[in-house]
């Protein structure tokens, strides 16, 4: 639906190195990465806000590098809160459409339609539009961008501004957009929660450039370098050389991993959730003693620091009501399995 | 136990006492009539102190006498006006409970004592210091800023006081009179006409160029942006004389204006405007420029994404969230511009506009002739200004901003 093709520049402190992004019709793609890495940037160029100097950008077959934002028919959500604060909710709704000869009954029937779709219909009579909620107010946002009949929908942040139960309410609004209308969305964030929850696919970008593109399952379970394994939120990130047997080699321990393990020097993550404490660690393919080294009561989970012979771990428990927390300095089995050992190569962030 | 007298005897010993006393003050003061004020003021502030008494600590009720015999010895021996303390006394003891207000009868007596010449100007500032200082005094980590704003405050006050003076210098009829003077209706007329033409053409050419000058970024903006400042910092006689050099009769581009089109700019209201233009621009360019940066390009990257062409994303978007600065820019430029007077004493004398007949009365007939026109002008201007303020707020947004349901 969707290509970008070798996209490269330099704008200010801003720049793309040779971004190649192809989006399925349908594809709901989140693109995260740490702020400065380029992502509304890439966003603009495709909404056409930006020039584009090097690259090509296009919308099935139609290239649209040189076309005018005007032009391109995408609903566009940027960063800051962007209802025209002069102008009624419908008003903002119906703002796009008489620029795409949609006027009359049909204007009128669109308008409707998208406070049908966004559940707008308790704020659609308000006229001034700064009595808004955040979360309402970027659900207006969201039903004048898909009133236009959008080729796709391009998100910045469309969470960002917004408190923790607007945010659940917006979110809830996009499932619920890409699950009925079937339209391609691209979706900016730094938050690789948002990501999980809502895409299907996953750019991760940094200082410009791709680090990797995959399933959610893929970027969460599998990341491919050591940058993207910290950016969404892999605790135990392990380096380990590979030995001829299959096993890897950290220093002090040995992991049994049941992934395929390329030759050389390495990097083992194991998801701090997967890691068992006590007597059923005993059993498990990895297994080994280990010293409490601190306790942190995170509301629901505790996060346990421990030391085993070779590298820090942390351990995620979740609290349940009989559950007997572990105490500092305590001496304890540690276990995981070999299915939930990932490894890559790469080089230390 | 409000409004309890502590004791009618006290009252009465203190009574016999103060009669006592005043019977003695004869044979210093002997003035029945005023002894007699002086009696009765004295004795309502001492039975106004025994009410206090009961309800009031110690150290308010000392406060109260110091108050008091601050206010005497201000009055009584320092002004040697003891019958202001008729007026003043009975009002501070009755007083005396809400301090607030206490402290507007303070600068109203102190006022008149020792400032008797400029008492009602004093009273206006010092009144309109004490109304924010009274706000402010119980938040104490303000101090300081109070203390700057008080402080600041002189200047505002130096600046006012002129006008304030001026303001009660003619009687209303004699405004009348020369409010309704032919040729002064006439150049207040020309003063209004002239400066709202040149509102209307800075506002053309000026929102366009703050626009553009918020939105692009090249080399040498610093530059330009700096040069829309430069009549600000230009003489107005020198801007007089620039206009006059380009346009006058002896210039060619003046030749041209009055070959063909009859113009001529010298002693005529095109000069007038376009002196008015060139030293009121920058008010409006830089409160339309400042709206314009402030607002971002954010909305206008939604608009043309939705479709609309830059055009309608200036009209439909840019123009109406920008409306109240524009509307207070275009307020200044025509302030402004109806106040423009060097310029256009170099470049049109005549026709008259107010601030020039003003100057041409003065220095034909002197102060006298002078100060009811200026008065005039002065509370027309002020007038005109404080409709337009609150236009601001209200009509603009009506006028610009609701767009109608499609």
């Amino acid at each position: 639906m969707i290509r970008v093709e070798n996209l490269s520049g330099r704008w200010g402190d801003f720049s793309l190195k040779n971004i190649t992004l192809s989006l399925e019709p349908g594809e709901y793609r989140a693109i995260i990465g740490p702020c400065g890495a380029g992502k509304s940037l890439l966003l603009q160029c495709v909404a056409g806000l930006h020039p584009t100097h090097r690259g090509r950008i296009f919308v099935g077959d139609e290239e649209i590098t040189r076309l005018l934002p005007e032009r391109r028919t995408f609903g566009y959500v940027p960063q800051e809160p962007s209802v025209f604060p002069h102008m009624s909710v419908r008003a903002n709704i119906a703002f796009g459409l008489r620029y795409h000869r949609v006027r009359g009954e049909e204007a009128r029937e669109r308008v409707e339609d998208a406070i049908d779709l966004l559940h707008l219909r308790p704020i659609a009579d308000r006229t001034d539009p700064t009595s808004l909620s955040g979360g309402e107010a970027q659900k207006v946002v969201l039903a004048r961008a898909l009133a236009i009949h959008p080729r796709a929908l391009l998100l910045d942040e469309p969470l960002g501004s917004l408190d923790y139960q607007s945010r659940i309410e917006v979110s809830e609004a996009l499932t619920e957009i890409s699950d009925e209308l079937d339209i391609t969305v691209l979706h900016i964030t730094h938050d690789y929660h948002e990501a999980a929850k809502l895409a299907d696919t996953v750019t991760v970008m940094r200082d410009g450039a791709v680090m990797q593109v995959g399933s959610v399952e893929d970027i969460f379970w599998r990341p491919a370098n050591h940058f993207v394994a910290e950016f969404v939120g892999v605790d135990n990130i392990i380096p380990v050389r590979s030995s001829s047997n299959g096993t890897l080699e950290a220093e002090g321990l040995t992991l049994h991993a049941s992934c395929p393990v390329p030759r050389g020097d390495l990097w083992a993550t194991v998801r701090p959730r997967d890691i068992v404490l006590g007597e059923a660690a005993a059993a498990m393919a990895n297994s080994f003693p280990a010293t409490v080294r601190q306790v942190v009561d995170e509301g629901f989970v505790l996060r346990i620091v421990l030391q085993s012979p070779g590298p820090q771990l942390v351990a995620s428990l979740p609290k349940r009501a009989a559950l007997v927390p572990p105490r500092v300095g305590e001496e304890i089995t540690v276990g995981f399995s070999a299915e939930s050992v990932h490894c890559f190569a790469g080089e230390e962030d | 136990m409000r409004g309890q007298l502590l004791s009618p005897k006290l009252l009465v010993i203190g009574l016999l006492v103060l009669a006592a006393i005043h019977a003695a003050a004869w044979a210093i003061y002997p003035d029945p009539g005023t002894l007699a004020v002086m009696f009765c003021v004295n004795g309502f502030v001492w039975a106004m102190g025994l009410i206090y008494a009961g309800s009031m600590p110690a150290m308010r009720l000392v406060w109260y006498a110091v108050g008091y015999g601050i206010l005497f010895g201000v009055m009584v021996v320092g002004a040697q006006a003891p019958l202001l303390l008729g007026i003043f006394g009975p009002l501070y003891a009755a007083l005396y409970r809400t301090p607030k207000i206490l402290g507007y009868l303070l600068i109203l007596a102190f006022s008149v004592v020792f400032i008797p010449a400029y008492w009602f100007q004093t009273v206006v500032l010092v009144s309109a210091l004490y109304a924010v200082v009274v706000q402010i005094l119980p938040q104490r980590h303000q101090h300081f800023a109070v203390g700057a704003f008080a402080f600041g405050f002189i200047l505002l006050a130096g600046v006012l006081m002129p006008l304030l003076y001026l303001a009660l210098q003619s009687s209303p009829q004699t405004l009348w009179v020369s409010a309704t003077r032919e040729d002064f209706v006439e150049a207040l007329a020309n003063s209004f006409l002239t400066s709202t033409i040149s509102t209307l053409i800075v506002l053309l050419f000026g929102v366009p160029l703050a626009y553009g000058m918020a939105r692009l970024q090249f080399r040498g903006k610093e530059i330009i942006n700096s040069l829309i400042d430069l009549p600000i910092l230009i003489p107005q006689s020198v801007a007089g004389i620039a206009i006059l050099v380009l346009l006058g009769p002896k210039a060619p581009a003046g030749q041209f204006l009055l070959e063909h089109f009859g113009l001529e700019v010298s002693g005529s209201y095109l000069g007038i405007i376009a002196a008015q233009i060139f030293v009121s621009s920058p008010f409006l360019i830089r409160s339309a420029m400042n709206a314009f940066e402030e607002m971002g390009p954010g909305l206008e990257n939604v608009s043309r994404s939705l479709g609309a062409p830059p055009l309608s994303t200036f009209t439909r978007v840019v123009l109406p969230l920008g409306s109240g600065a524009i509307f207070s820019g275009a307020i200044l430029t025509w302030a402004r511009a109806i106040s423009e007077t060097g310029a256009l004493m170099v470049l049109a004398y005549r026709p008259f506009t107010v601030p020039v007949y003003s100057f041409d009365v003065f220095t034909q007939y002197g102060l006298d002739e002078a100060r009811p026109a200026s008065i005039v002008l002065l509370i027309v201007c002020l007038w005109a200004f404080i409709v337009l303020r609150w236009m601001r707020s209200s009509v603009a947004r009506g006028f610009f901003g609701r767009e109608a349901v499609s």
